[in-house]
């Protein structure tokens, strides 16, 4: 299980990406922020870890929010805006959905959230093994 | 030296008059031939070169100069063989040099008034047509600018509208249903800009309100719309598209950024009874300076009016005061 949070100024955009959200069991939304600083203030509270904040906002943009974490969630920009796509990835965006969101993209994004997590297992896993294979070797 | 040779060549015609009245003279008779049959052969070359090597083209001075060459050739051609003519058949004795020289220039004053002729007619054609190229190519620039500057719609404000559209299906269907149709009415004003250069105010504040209203669904409460609209202003023309460039403007640099939102008013009124005046005010503050005269909207604002009624119109956008920026448009009554 996965807690969201939803970061945007627009109660429509929230209603309807939390609707496209429930088709995915896994992704729990546990909060809204309606602007920026609303988003910082429920990342330090609600300890998401997974975002899916707007790029335009009120008084910041979701890039300005997400160089204020300390520590970032993963983050799926949702925006009407194309022209962000290659700046998104710098700040290491897992996806980045252009609204209307389209339901296969964002299952697609989701695919990539849930591989993204198989592949850090792995690594882990394997990084345990290297350690346990080494206390073998020693004992 | 010139007007003797002046009167001598008038008397030579008055020879050539008194022919049919008085008595038959052969030899002026052929010689007039020659002088006529001549011009004509060496106008007729001069002309051909004169176009072959384009001297109307050339600057003004050169051409003179070549014209100048022209002449001086053409009438030493001409004197060597109507002196030659002279020495043979001339019933009077001639002697060579003086002979020459009186046909030299006899026939470059002739030559001179041709060519001057010649190259005035054409000179004054070119500048015409010069004039009327001119003319066209303003016209075309004209129109291409125009195209290319009309305000076009902002496709971030078309799928945002289609977002909360379609959050509005659900949440309420009639409003989902109306907003389509508004939105079909601002994309098939937008498509149909190409082809007039002014509308109605009337027909413009149909787009803007369409737009607002779209706009008020995705901003709920944070959007208030206040319109003063003289009825006497209804039916000016103005430019497709401008104020609802400029409501858009308002909305995407004030309302938006502004966390609890604010107003947008739209005015419009007649001022001094010679000028139309649209004034667009939105709570906001113009932080950043205005480089290049702002951002797209306001350019092709500006330049609209600019190509539409020269210094006749004006376009400002200021703050007006610590929470507001106006926009305001002066365009003359026709």
């Amino acid at each position: 299980m996965k807690k969201a949070l939803i970061i945007d100024d627009e109660r429509l955009a929230r209603s309807e990406l939390k609707k496209l959200l429930a088709d995915h069991p896994e992704i729990v939304v546990i909060g809204e922020a309606v602007n920026a600083k609303d988003g910082v203030e429920k990342i330090e509270t609600l300890r998401p870890d997974l975002l899916f904040p707007d790029i335009q906002m009120p008084d910041k943009t979701g890039f300005d929010l997400l160089a204020e974490l300390e520590r970032a969630p993963q983050v799926i920009f949702t925006t009407a805006y194309d022209e962000y796509a290659l700046k998104a990835f710098e700040y290491n965006a897992l996806d980045y959905l252009l609204k209307p969101v389209e339901p296969k993209r964002l299952a697609d994004a989701i695919h990539k959230l849930h591989q993204q997590e198989e592949k850090e297992r792995l690594a882990a896993a394997a990084g345990l093994r290297n350690i346990l294979s080494e206390n073998d070797q020693c004992s | 030296m010139v007007s003797d040779f002046g009167v001598g060549t008038l008397c030579r015609y008055f020879h050539f008059f008194a022919f049919f009245f008085d008595r038959v003279d052969l030899y002026l008779v052929l010689y007039t031939f020659m002088v006529v049959l001549l011009g004509i052969l060496l106008t007729h070359a001069f002309r051909s070169v004169a176009v072959q090597y384009r001297w109307m083209e050339l600057p003004f001075e050169r051409a003179v100069f070549y014209f100048s060459f022209g002449i001086i050739f053409c009438a030493v051609l001409d004197a060597a063989v109507l002196t030659a003519f002279r020495l043979l058949f001339s019933p009077v004795g001639e002697s060579m040099v003086p002979s020459f020289m009186y046909s030299f220039l006899q026939q470059s004053a002739i030559l001179t008034l041709w060519a001057a002729i010649y190259f005035t007619w054409h000179y004054v054609e070119k500048s015409r047509n010069v004039q009327l190229d001119k003319l066209k190519l303003e016209a075309t620039v004209r129109t291409l600018e125009l195209k290319t500057i009309k305000a076009q719609l902002n496709p971030h404000f078309i799928f945002n509208a289609l977002n909360s559209i379609r959050a509005l299906v659900d949440e309420n269907p009639q409003r989902a249903r109306t907003a389509i149709t508004e939105l079909s009415n601002i994309l098939r004003s937008s498509m149909q800009v190409e082809k007039v250069e002014m509308v109605s105010l009337e027909n413009e504040l149909n787009i803007v309100r369409d737009y607002l209203a779209l706009e008020h669904i995705r901003f709920e409460e944070r959007l208030k719309i206040q319109y003063d609209i003289d009825p006497e202003t209804l039916e000016l023309p103005i430019p497709p598209m401008m104020l609802q460039t400029l409501v858009e403007n308002a909305i995407k640099h004030g309302i938006s950024r502004e966390i609890r939102g604010g107003v947008i008013s739209v005015a419009s009124h007649l001022k001094d009874n010679t000028q139309h005046e649209l004034t667009i005010r939105n709570t906001g503050q113009i932080r950043e300076r205005l480089s290049n005269g702002g951002g797209f909207g306001l350019q092709s604002t500006r330049a609209r009016l600019e190509i539409l009624f020269g210094k006749r119109a004006s376009f400002e956008i200021r703050n007006l005061d610590a929470q507001t920026v106006e926009a305001k448009v002066l365009m003359p009554l026709f």
